[in-house]
């Protein structure tokens, strides 16, 4: 046995390697952003003058930031509860085990090895206007990556596309951890297909569901590769997200002003939407 | 027991860490030393490191000269040098090393657009290239005369001439000659003014019903093509398009293309151009488009020289002119736009010599050919054009003299201006256009939207940086 104050340190100790990286990585830039949002900074990141919240103030009146935050939740509202649902169907497609089963396995989970600037611009080709598939294949003549009341959904539809593979691996793996005999018992009982699912499938994996649903609500948050990628914004920011906004402004306008407040809200709203999430384990995860 | 050995483990992680930060600090101090293990003298061998933004077809090009000037003259003279590509734009990179206040990871030389040139002013480490010329410390072999006075122009700030151009070229008219004679139109009479073009987009347009198949002008009016059609919009031949001479005497503070009516003569113009209904004013893929047959006219640096070249072989008749005139009233010009090489003092005279004698090669009149050749860039050095290799490829590239010719006919000052904030304009003239030409705005809302947006957004930052 060990005394007393060694078991207490001993866990600490296995978190210090990380908690080191996460400050330096994490907290410190995180609170340097906090700090500097409060400064007049020039284009080198030099602070020169406190200016209190104006930098805060200035960019709540921008309609492009403005249009940013619109677009993050669209996109949020679109592509989360689709990709899981999408992935969803197709893990209870799956769930039984035959002959072909990996081969389809593996081309459900394939968009997951896909790197977000390949997707980009396979899609980009696709949604030409002119040259591309999809106006072809529909009859339609839409410029999906320039047209303001199209953008912000086209982008939705490649993350979907690109999420399905990672959140079918995870709910897969859950639809055939559920007990054989469960099934079985509500079989013989007569519950059709989906009286099973939302009866006794749902519960039994919305530990993995929710995990699902807040680890992509935390990713589609900070979304920014495809929108920088295809649309440069869009249009009088029609396409910007509140991070490809932070990024444009610090990067390509050098404004870190703008840049670091846009960090902040952003931080803020999405840190709300997680707590608001938490808020829903208690009465819909069941974890026996 | 078990315990034990996952808390000696834990130790020893964290003993790695440690040793692993130390090290991490060390090299952080001495990397000065470590990079001269990299770059620098070397049993004789001086090697220089060399940061560039060039993609595609330029890449190739700098990657060949490089690699002849590491066989040929660097062999003679013991140096070496390391080319890296950095992404689009060095001085991004180059920044982030300002902020860390870390000077001994620059490279020798840098290859920086004119966008970029007030950031690398501030540059502590930088070496101009007039304090190159007046020094008397460099073996020079390239005089500054012999460089062609628009280019230099490009890279002058404040009266300083900061960086030795290397890559210069400016925007052209490139046309579909077989769709320009099936239309009717003489394919060697290309138009001269905007409303010209406007006439031409319209013979060009082919439509089934009410849907366009070909449009006859397809141009997204983004910040480049904007200055370039406002380059000669001027009573005095050259239009700055912002105060203090286009932001090169001293820090631009506002644009003047609205008060002196240069924007505005031009939109009357280029209205015509969008009443056709043979305009397309997005970028899908402009390049694409106009290769496939989907649209007529275009307009592309002359460093897309080679690549529209072979993009159109086999499927139509490429045709090449200078940009239009915005009207009978002006004269015709383009701004210059394109790279240059900037040198940052490492530290050692040898360094900064080897750096120099590389510059040198790379804006010599051979090389300059080279790049002419392959890539549509205008020789820089006035030697080049007297070579026998530059007469041959013209003679044999009529197209290739196009932007040379528009070249001679355009004001030295014409150059894009250092607008300090080219992102915002890029986005403002963008949209604006495409909401004109759509019908969502005004011609006047155009004009204000990019002249009223982009001084709120100059005036912001001037008040953090002025």
């Amino acid at each position: 046995m060990k005394p007393k104050g060694i078991r207490q340190f001993e866990p600490l100790l296995y978190l210090l390697p990380a908690f080191f990286f996460f400050i330096v990585f994490t907290y410190y830039p995180f609170f340097k952003t906090v700090f500097n949002s409060f400064f007049l900074t020039n284009f080198m990141g030099v602070r020169k003058e406190f200016v209190g919240l104006e930098n805060y103030i200035r960019i709540l009146q921008d309609p492009a930031f403005l249009a940013s935050v619109k677009n993050t939740f669209i996109y949020v509202i679109v592509s989360v509860p689709v990709s899981v649902f999408i992935a969803l169907i197709l893990a209870i497609i799956a769930n039984k085990k035959t002959l072909s089963s990996p081969v389809y396995e593996t081309m459900y989970a394939l968009p997951m090895a896909m790197s977000t600037s390949v997707c980009a611009m396979i899609f980009e080709l696709m949604y030409n206007p002119s040259l591309g598939i999809i106006n072809e294949l529909l009859g339609t003549n839409v410029s999906w990556l320039t047209d303001n009341r199209f953008t912000i959904y086209a982008i939705s539809f490649i993350s979907v596309w690109m999420n399905i593979g990672y959140n079918f691996l995870f709910l897969l793996a859950a639809v055939r951890n559920v007990p054989a005999d469960l099934i079985e018992a509500a079989d013989m009982e007569g519950a059709g297909t989906v009286r099973l699912t939302t009866k006794i499938i749902l519960p039994i994996i919305s530990p993995t569901v929710f995990f699902l649903i807040i680890n992509s609500l935390a990713k589609s948050m900070m979304m920014s590769g495809l929108v920088i990628i295809l649309t440069d914004g869009g249009r009088n920011g029609s396409a910007s997200t509140m991070i490809s906004y932070m990024y444009s402004q610090s990067v390509n306008a050098q404004n870190y002003n703008n840049g670091y407040a846009s960090a902040i809200i952003a931080f803020i709203i999405t840190f709300v939407l997680m707590l608001f999430s938490f808020g829903f384990e208690k009465k819909y995860v069941h974890y026996n | 027991m078990k315990k034990i050995v996952s808390l000696v483990l834990a130790a020893l992680m964290m003993l790695t860490l440690l040793v692993g930060c130390g090290g991490n600090s060390n090299s952080g101090s001495g990397s000065s030393g470590s990079n001269g293990g990299s770059s620098g003298d070397e049993g004789g061998v001086v090697t220089i490191e060399f940061w560039n933004s060039a993609e595609g077809a330029m890449a190739t090009s700098t990657e060949y000269l490089v690699g002849l000037f590491n066989d040929t003259v660097g062999k003679d003279k013991g140096i070496h040098v390391n080319s890296v590509f950095q992404g689009g734009d060095v001085v991004e990179k180059l920044k982030t090393l300002v902020q860390a206040n870390d000077y001994s990871n620059f490279p020798d030389v840098g290859q920086i657009y004119a966008a970029g040139l007030s950031t690398v002013l501030q540059m502590k480490n930088l070496v101009p290239l007039d304090t190159i010329y007046e020094s008397g410390e460099y073996e020079i072999t390239l005089p500054k005369e012999e460089i062609i006075e628009n280019f230099l122009r490009s890279y002058t700030y404040e009266g300083q001439t900061v960086s030795l151009p290397l890559n210069a070229s400016t925007m052209l008219m490139y046309y579909n000659k077989d769709a320009a004679k099936e239309a009717g139109l003489d394919p060697d009479a290309p138009p001269k003014t905007i409303a010209e073009l406007a006439e031409w987009t319209d013979a060009l347009t082919v439509r089934d019903g009410s849907t366009v198949t070909r449009y006859g002008l397809n141009i997204q009016m983004d910040r480049y093509e904007l200055v370039n059609f406002l380059a000669g919009v001027s009573d005095t031949g050259c239009n700055y398009i912002g105060d203090n001479g286009g932001g090169r005497d001293a820090m631009m503070t506002k644009l003047t293309i609205g008060e002196d009516g240069s924007l505005m003569a031009f939109l009357d113009e280029w209205e015509k151009v969008i009443a056709t209904g043979g305009y397309k004013a997005v970028n899908d893929d402009e390049r694409g488009e106009f290769a496939n047959g989907l649209s007529a006219i275009n307009f592309q640096s002359s460093a897309q020289l080679a690549s529209m070249m072979s993009n159109a072989e086999g499927k139509f008749e490429l045709g090449v002119a200078p940009l239009p005139a915005c009207s009978d009233k002006y004269g015709a010009g383009a701004a210059v736009g394109g790279g240059s090489l900037a040198m940052f003092d490492m530290g050692d005279a040898a360094r900064r010599q080897a750096a120099w004698e590389f510059m040198q090669f790379m804006a010599s009149a051979d090389s300059q050919v080279y790049l002419f050749e392959h890539n549509g860039y205008l020789p820089v050095c006035k030697s080049a054009y007297e070579t026998d290799a530059y007469k041959a490829f013209v003679e044999s590239t009529p197209e290739a003299a196009v932007a040379v010719e528009q070249l001679n006919n355009s004001d030295p000052g014409m150059q894009e201006p250092m607008d300090l904030i080219n992102w915002e304009l890029n986005t403002l003239s963008k949209d604006s256009f495409i909401a004109w030409t759509n019908g969502e705005i005004t011609k006047q809302e155009c004009h204000d939207n990019i002249v009223d947006g982009f001084n709120a957004k100059l005036t912001e930052y001037i008040r953090a940086n002025g």
